[in-house]
């Protein structure tokens, strides 16, 4: 039996404007449950412009809803779509070329705030931000009274770490992993000078850290590591856990500092200064590659990693705890 | 017939597998359609091996109208393993993705005349044949029409039962 699902407007009759990360989402859906599990991003109705995608969410409560988001869910890619399924039964497609998500969901996933909140919301981010002009950078990201620390580094650097120990020491955690960069409409081509039109936004999404983690902090030793999308096994801290009281959510900062993590074997912290140039190569080589299909988004990314290429940017090789390296960093900034 | 040595693809850079290579091209000669098929197995079609250079294997008459062309890009998919699942169709717009959960997945793209496929290692030769090559058939079909997409057109094109929410 081959299960019809015809998406269109007429049968997704609740509608909500959503602001997440700098982009404007037009969701409609037939779910109640949808809406209020998104309500976090609600925003007042404004009008599309290109900074909109649609997000067309159908509920059919016929599918099973024994799906394991964690474990089962696949994604795959080709020219302007992306593919994504969670167990065999719920389907989306994101077309890139119309600005265009479409989905059928079980009740299990429609009634699962998390699920949105936490993963759902800010992998759509991820796949359809560099269409409506929001660049994903791979970069933990803290604020300071309204400045943004973007922290950058290999994988296995220690970002989420850093990131945890530079919360407890007084920032306010933007992202741990994946940081959103908009830009303010802006007639100047020269990087230097978008650089002062850029914001950085967080999703409020988990913080993941590697089991080794716990070294750092040992309060993780109660906790059980789980299995995430990519098969890494990960511990998972909400935001208001990590500072042991609810924090206020930042969510978006002008970007100020760039630092580019290096751990090292030495013992000490020290700082030194880079180009633009490095920067810029630094997050160009570590961003996902885009289909020869979407030449707009593509060159859409690259203004805005040369625009946030051009903010005082540091090495940091630190051979010290993230507690050590985060107090070292404070006093950085303090007179940087 | 499998005349390209196909091998698990890893690039860290591109998780969603986009820029996995379709080394093989190859007309596939359909009563309605020029479909040209871009792959990384030609098992999929063990007759078009024999024609892999001929790019011109479409037989018509001296004055008759070329039928509407249309690409399509399948790729056989060694990293996924999991079995099919029940089909699915999902129609919005110009667009419909076919799936039988993430073992394959199939969109048809009607603006850009293409069908572009990812087919895991569950599908064989057989259910290729009986089940997924009809499906494409039918897509394209969908994709060459001129008018725009309606429920009666999508119901009359594609094999679906009773669960629809039209």
């Amino acid at each position: 039996m081959t299960k019809l699902h015809l998406i269109n407007r007429s049968v997704l009759p609740l509608q909500a404007d959503l602001q997440i990360a700098g982009a404007h989402c037009a969701l409609a859906t037939n779910s109640p449950h949808i809406l209020a599990a998104t309500s976090r991003w609600h925003a007042s109705a404004r009008p599309r412009t290109d900074r909109t995608f649609d997000l067309e969410l159908l509920l059919d409560p016929s599918l099973p809803n024994d799906r394991d988001v964690k474990s089962q869910t696949h994604f795959r890619g080709m020219h302007h779509l992306v593919f994504a399924t969670i167990g065999s039964h719920e389907v989306f497609t994101f077309d890139l070329a119309r600005r265009r998500v479409v989905g059928a969901v079980s009740q299990a996933s429609a009634s699962d705030a998390d699920f949105w909140n936490s993963h759902w919301l800010p992998i759509t981010i991820g796949v359809m931000g560099t269409t409506v002009g929001v660049t994903p950078l791979h970069s933990a990201c803290l604020d300071r009274n309204g400045s943004a620390l973007l922290l950058a580094g290999n994988s296995g650097a220690g970002k989420s770490t850093l990131s945890v120990a530079l919360a407890r020491a007084g920032f306010s955690l933007i992202s741990d992993d994946w940081t959103y960069i908009s830009t303010t409409a802006s007639d100047s081509l020269d990087p230097r000078a978008a650089k002062d039109k850029l914001t950085v936004h967080g999703l409020q999404a988990p913080v993941k850290l590697l089991p080794d983690a716990v070294r750092h902090f040992p309060e993780l030793a109660t906790r059980t590591p789980r299995m995430w999308f990519n098969g890494e096994l990960a511990f998972e801290l909400q935001q208001n856990e990590i500072c042991g009281v609810p924090a206020t959510p930042t969510t978006h900062s002008r970007p100020r500092w760039l630092l580019f993590l290096d751990r090292t074997i030495q013992p000490g912290c020290d700082f030194s200064s880079i180009s633009a140039s490095e920067a810029r190569d630094f997050f160009e080589s570590s961003a996902e590659r885009l289909p020869t299909q979407l030449p707009a988004a593509a060159a859409a990314r690259s203004s805005a990693i040369a625009a946030i290429s051009n903010c005082p940017a540091w090495r940091v090789r630190s051979g010290e705890t993230p507690q050590t390296t985060a107090q070292a960093i404070r006093g950085f900034c303090e007179k940087n | 017939m499998r005349s390209h040595e196909i091998t698990s693809y890893r690039d860290p850079l591109d998780l969603l597998h986009r820029f996995a290579p379709t080394p093989l091209k190859v007309n596939v000669p359909l009563e309605f359609a020029r479909v040209t098929l871009e792959t990384n197995d030609l098992s999929f079609f063990p007759e078009a091996g024999s024609q892999a250079s001929d790019a011109s294997s479409h037989t018509a008459n001296p004055g008759d109208p070329l039928p509407p062309a249309c690409l399509w890009k399948i790729l056989r998919d060694l990293d996924t393993r999991q079995p099919l699942a029940e089909p699915a169709i999902v129609m919005s717009g110009n667009l419909i993705t076919y799936t039988m959960g993430p073992a394959c997945l199939i969109a048809a793209d009607r603006e850009r005349k293409e069908v572009l496929a990812f087919i895991g290692i569950a599908a064989d030769a057989r259910i290729f044949r009986e089940t997924i090559f009809p499906a494409l058939c039918r897509l394209t079909e969908f994709v060459i029409r001129s008018s725009e997409p309606t429920v009666a057109h999508a119901l009359e094109a594609l094999p679906v039962g009773d669960a629809c929410n039209a």
